[in-house]
């Protein structure tokens, strides 16, 4: 185009000064000539741009019609490029870019229904696994509890554990402290039964002593008896007397007057006799009741007597008791022993189960504060996933706006 | 100037002349006689004499009380008639200057009692005098079951 510009402007000049030294030849006048030139210089001109003009527009307006079709989105033409110059240039680049261009629409509209579809699987995916995670929050929030249970329950046996751990250990100080006292209970029955036996032969130094007194009361009976009957002569001896001196009085009142001094002795003799009469009963009352009072000692004495037997009957059983007693508490204080090691060995063990089961609360309640934390995470996960869900629903959105936005394009027949 | 043996039959305070009294002895050897009234104890051998024991109480209605060693055999002699009766005990002998008064305070008596020891002595309450002239009239008559 620039060599037609530039061969035509050639032309054009070299006609015009052809025309100028032809006018100045034909014509008389510089005026004329020269008007003549500027006129014919005009229309070659003329005839030159209009050509000019039609070849270069012609190929432009077919561009411009090529253009106007893309801008409305269709693709779909071929463009045909004859000319060479700058707008064939034009031209077949305008081609290449319509043609990268409908490649370009076309994968983007692949890519657009691609993500279309991917986005509707992403957000079905993320409904099941948001289903799935809820699931899952509830499983957690069960195996929570589940945990908080285990973790009260554990802290309870342990509590219960640690008590019957101390009360195993106390039990095993006093297994030990019985364990003492039986080996004490096994001295102490021997002291005991050593006891006894001098305790029977003291009895038996009594016993002698208490036949001794009973012989001595025997004989003291015997002499109280001799008494008595003393006493009977003499209250006889008086009772006879009051009767004679009675008598006497009868006989002296029967003598009148010469009587009468014989009367006064006999009356006399008779207030002596009431006397010794009332003398001699006081005595045998005295007698009667030491006589009483002795026979009460004897009786005692007697049920002594039994009760030392019976007594020493008693120290025999006892001894023979004490002998099984101190058998027994020989055993028991073995066994005691034996209780004393056991208990000793189950408060170690139980000691032991105690901090185990101490351990395994600590963990129960890091297990529980673990789920409590992973609850926590599953929330998290939970907004993320809604986020996710947000996110994979604007995308779907975004790519039905390009899926929209790439629909203008047309490329090939759909 | 009498006087009198004071003696008790049971709780009833007694006494009669002393004028009467031959002797007193034990209340011993007794032996029951058959078919004898009520009142007859039975018979005494004093020194070969039989003597026909009477029962006081019996006679006069005084409830009898338990036989003591201090009751004795009053014998008594009337008229050449010895006869014993028994007392409880033999308190004392008393001088008595003034007669006994007329009087009959006691419920314990019977008919007979009342009749023999209508008098009361004076020197001292509630002490009967026993009429021995009557006890000797009743029993020479010998109605014993009238």
């Amino acid at each position: 185009m620039r060599n037609k510009l530039v061969i035509s402007f050639t032309g054009v000049i070299l006609w015009m000064l052809a025309v100028n030294f032809l006018s100045n030849l034909i014509m008389d006048s510089a005026w004329k000539s020269q008007a003549l030139s500027i006129a014919m210089g005009l229309l070659v001109g003329m005839i030159f741009g209009i050509y000019i003009s039609n070849s270069v527009s012609k190929n432009l307006f077919q561009l411009v019609e090529a253009t106007t079709v893309v801008s409305e989105g269709d693709l779909r033409q071929e463009i045909e490029v004859k000319a060479t110059d700058e707008i064939g240039k034009l031209a077949a680049s305008f081609k290449t870019m319509v043609l990268n261009l409908r490649q370009i629409v076309a994968n983007v509209k692949k890519g657009s229904h691609k993500v279309i579809q991917s986005s509707d699987e992403v957000y079905d995916s993320i409904k099941k696994l948001s289903g799935i995670s809820e699931q899952f929050a509830s499983e957690v929030e069960k195996v929570i509890g589940a945990a908080q249970k285990q973790f009260t329950l554990l802290s309870q046996d342990s509590l219960a554990l640690k008590s019957i751990s101390d009360s195993v250990g106390k039990i095993a100080t006093m297994a030990n402290v019985a364990s003492l006292s039986a080996s004490r209970a096994v001295k102490n029955s021997y002291e005991g039964k050593n006891a006894a036996e001098s305790a029977i032969s003291q009895i038996q130094g009594v016993f002698s002593q208490v036949e001794k007194s009973i012989l001595l009361t025997q004989g003291l009976g015997n002499k109280i008896i001799k008494m008595s009957r003393v006493m009977e002569i003499i209250t006889d001896i008086a009772r006879k007397t009051d009767m004679l001196s009675l008598n006497a009085t009868v006989e002296a009142s029967k003598a009148g007057e010469y009587g009468k001094g014989f009367g006064i002795v006999a009356e006399e003799i008779r207030y002596l006799t009431e006397e010794s009469k009332s003398s001699a009963k006081e005595i045998s009352l005295l007698i009667e009741e030491i006589q009483s009072e002795n026979a009460a000692v004897k009786t005692s004495i007697g049920e002594g007597v039994a009760g030392i037997n019976r007594g020493r009957e008693t120290m025999g059983t006892l001894i023979k008791n004490f002998d099984h007693i101190v058998d027994e508490v020989t055993k028991l204080g073995g066994g005691f022993e034996e209780i004393s090691i056991e208990t000793n060995r189950q408060a170690m063990d139980s000691k032991t189960i105690a901090q185990a089961f101490e351990e395994l609360t600590k963990f129960a309640e890091a297990n529980s504060l673990a789920m409590q934390k992973s609850n926590e995470v599953m929330g998290d996960q939970k907004k993320i996933l809604e986020q996710t869900k947000a996110s994979s629903q604007n995308l779907m959105n975004t790519a039905h706006k390009l899926n929209e936005a790439v629909a203008k394009f047309k490329v090939a027949d759909e | 100037m009498n006087k009198i043996l004071l003696f008790e039959l049971n709780t009833q305070s007694l006494g009669f002349d002393l004028h009467y009294v031959k002797e007193v002895i034990e209340n011993k050897n007794i032996q029951p006689v058959p078919l004898a009234p009520h009142f007859v104890l039975g018979i005494v051998n004093r020194r070969g004499k039989i003597f026909t024991i009477i029962n006081l109480a019996a006679l006069l209605g005084v409830p009898s009380k338990e036989l003591s060693p201090d009751s004795r055999i009053v014998i008594l002699e009337h008229k050449a008639m010895d006869i014993g009766i028994l007392v409880d005990i033999i308190n004392q002998t008393k001088s008595v200057s003034s007669p006994a008064q007329k009087g009959n305070k006691t419920r314990l008596f019977n008919s007979k009692g009342k009749e023999f020891c209508h008098r009361v002595l004076k020197f001292e309450e509630g002490i009967h005098l026993l009429d021995l002239e009557k006890f000797f009239t009743f029993l020479k008559e010998g109605k014993f079951n009238g």
